[in-house]
């Protein structure tokens, strides 16, 4: 049996998480010079070894940029981008920024790297607001494979035993890139709701 | 007056673009950083006029490399560039003696007009 949320804490945290996403995908907008949409899942609770056995299948390419907070509250965030994905906002931000980083040896990296930590950014401000703490991240890792061998690297500090972490799924789409984007967070449950009761949010 | 900027920041995106954003601003990246190890060393060795300074950098958090360049010259200028714009962040930042902060991503305008403000000494 998994310990989930009250369904008033379940309110809460998609509140914060609306919150951020839409934060998110306006810095990615401004910095692709283009429009985003979402189609946000709502917070799930499930175990990590369910998370690694939703992707199995799926052996299309991936780069991921993985970001971690190991503050009050430890946190994973990954944002996945299909390599035609990765390939086009790259090509957005280098246009959108006047063509600079081109000179750069590998500049997907740097631009997919740096645009996954500025939307981490969206939805961690979200969650650290609500909860009246201050969260830090960590330098982003970039990541790559299919989507559970991404998503297997970036909850490796999780006990796979533990069955009580949260997993968001949100996609954005953008029609003029024809590209696709996800992003998975993943926190303790039991830890989420001491915060939530320390924030008086509950 | 043109600044001398020393440059912190992980990413090198966005050092690339920061320099670019200066030099077109007038003013001069004088050395780069993307640790705060080697911040502190730069903020010694090439003494900046201000600081442009990231919060999320590879071996510690940006507030404790604003807290070692205020320890070391109190009356340093220090701007932080970042993502990261929560509530208790831009409080302590600004306690600490930060000066302003520019969130990620910006424009060369949003830039401009924060480094104004750097050198009217506000």
């Amino acid at each position: 049996m998994l310990a989930g949320f009250s369904e008033q804490e379940r309110a809460v945290v998609n509140g914060f998480i609306e919150a951020g996403i839409a934060l998110s995908s306006e810095k990615l907008s401004r910095l692709s010079n283009t429009r985003w949409d979402i189609v946000y899942s709502s917070v799930e609770e499930l175990p990590v070894i369910k998370v690694l056995s939703m992707f199995r299948e799926d052996r299309t390419q991936y780069r991921g940029v993985h970001l971690r907070s190991r503050s009050l509250l430890p946190l994973e965030i990954l944002l996945l981008f299909s390599e035609a994905g990765a390939r086009d906002v790259t090509e957005a931000v280098i246009q959108a920024t006047g063509g600079a980083l081109r000179k750069l040896a590998d500049p997907q990296t740097a631009v997919i790297s740096e645009v996954g930590n500025i939307m981490g950014q969206g939805v961690l401000r979200a969650v650290a607001n609500g909860l009246k703490i201050s969260l830090i991240l960590t330098s982003p890792r970039l990541l790559k494979g299919s989507k559970s061998e991404v998503i297997g690297q970036s909850l490796d500090s999780f006990d796979g035993s533990k069955n009580a972490v949260i997993l968001l799924r949100i996609d954005m789409s953008s029609a003029k890139l024809a590209s696709e984007c996800s992003m998975a967070l993943v926190m303790d449950v039991a830890l989420m709701r001491r915060l939530l009761q320390n924030a008086q949010l509950v | 007056m043109p600044l001398r900027v020393l440059v912190v920041d992980d990413a090198i995106m966005c050092r690339i673009l920061l320099k670019e954003m200066l030099e077109s601003l007038g003013h001069t990246m004088v050395a780069e950083a993307e640790t705060g190890a080697a911040a502190i060393e730069q903020f010694s060795a090439s003494k900046p006029d201000l600081v442009t300074l990231d919060i999320s950098l590879p071996d510690m958090d940006g507030m404790a490399v604003l807290r070692e360049i205020r320890l070391s010259n109190p009356k340093a200028k220090v701007i932080l560039i970042s993502g990261n714009d929560q509530d208790k962040i831009v409080a302590q930042a600004r306690a600490i003696g930060a000066i302003g902060l520019l969130v990620k991503p910006f424009q060369r305008e949003q830039l401009e007009a924060v480094l104004k403000k750097a050198e009217s000494g506000h």
